[in-house]
């Protein structure tokens, strides 16, 4: 793990390295996400009664933070994604801060919007 | 002449150590920590040029990968700053500020930049430095250079190299530096092979490992610009290998 702390480094006035923090935090959320969405789907096989119980618990508004923030991490890491694909290509890189920022708004009014709608 | 008080905070070998230093307003860090050097001899840090040419002095102020010798106290505001320097990142700690550039250079000198080109080779208007060329009587030139010389732009320093997030976690990891002067190479091969020159850095540990971070060309005192060279060179590999259609004979 030596050298790992570097990945985790806030430097808020450079968007690259945010982005890259951000990509590595979203998409090490969505990992987990992935494995708690499979294990709660297990609700289903306990029948109707606990299925109907679990839906009511996950309509807390705790839960429905917990949403949005699942939300931004699939925005963000989707257009983050997107970002360091054209750059990969040698695309754009000039506006590679631009395009940071870029996704990273996006991201909060997509994730905004998608609160409003949940809420 | 105004003057400003500020304290270094330096990491030293093992411990934190503060010195307070009163200095002219308009002095650089690098005159700090000669302040310091001159209260306690036992401070290890390395300076040569005074002017962002040799790249020596490169150590971390405030978290931030800089050139001691051209950052200004001023930028730490008035009152009394205190200033963080730590050792650049991701090389052997020699002490103090000090670290071990050997393997560094030993790397770079795989690549084979050549740091020193003839103007000749340069447009005129790219390279002001041609202009200085009638001061100096050719008589007066040193034999072993019967050509004006210009540096090449990267110096060395390894502050990128210390700010990439990834050579801290990849220790076969190339490296902005490496990189960029094998992008340099493969932009002017002056005979060399381009494919054989891009085949040097086509690997995991190489062009593919970077994550486009970007702090390298951010924290560039020179201008490089590494971050750019590497996805250069990909997106030309990327160019360079047959197309599905042509790999499966596929006319």
């Amino acid at each position: 793990m030596k050298g790992r702390s570097q990945w985790f480094e806030f430097r808020l006035d450079s968007g690259g390295m945010l982005g890259f923090m951000l990509h590595r935090l979203t998409g090490i959320g969505l990992v987990v996400y992935l494995y708690l969405h499979l294990a709660l789907l297990n609700q289903l096989r306990q029948g109707p009664a606990a299925w109907d119980a679990f839906v009511q618990t996950m309509r807390s508004p705790w839960v429905l933070l917990a949403d949005s923030v699942l939300l931004f991490g699939i925005l963000m890491h989707g257009l983050n994604g997107l970002r360091l694909t054209l750059l990969g290509f040698g695309k754009f890189l000039r506006w590679q801060q631009e395009l940071f920022w870029s996704s990273f708004i996006l991201a909060v009014v997509l994730t905004a919007w998608g609160m409003l709608a949940m809420h | 002449m105004k003057t400003v008080t500020v304290t270094l905070r330096i990491r030293r070998t093992s411990k934190w150590q503060d010195y307070e230093l009163h200095l002219p307003a308009d002095a650089y860090v690098l005159d700090a920590l000669q302040a310091a050097a001159s209260q306690d001899q036992s401070l290890l840090f390395r300076h040569a040029c005074h002017h962002a040419s040799c790249g020596s002095c490169g150590i971390r102020i405030n978290g931030r990968e800089s050139l001691a010798c051209i950052t200004p106290l001023a930028k730490f505001g008035k009152s009394k700053p205190v200033i963080r320097l730590e050792p650049l990142r991701n090389f052997p700690l020699i002490g103090d500020l000090l670290v071990d550039f050997q393997p560094f250079m030993n790397q770079l000198a795989l690549i084979d930049l050549p740091y020193a080109r003839s103007v000749m080779d340069l447009p005129a208007e790219k390279h002001p430095i041609e202009r200085l060329q009638p001061v100096a009587a050719e008589g007066d030139l040193p034999e072993i250079s019967p050509e004006f010389n210009r540096l090449e732009n990267c110096i060395e320093c390894g502050l990128c190299v210390s700010a990439c997030p990834i050579v801290g976690s990849d220790y076969n990891y190339a490296g902005p530096a490496l990189l960029a002067a094998a992008g340099r190479v493969a932009a002017e091969p002056r005979g060399r092979s381009v494919p054989e020159i891009l085949k040097q850095v086509d690997h995991d540990h190489g062009l593919w490992r970077c994550h486009g971070a970007f702090e390298c060309s951010r924290v560039c005192p020179a201008g490089v610009d590494p971050a750019h060279e590497i996805m250069s060179m990909r997106s030309r590999l990327l160019q360079m290998l047959p197309t599905p259609r042509a790999e499966a004979g596929i006319k």
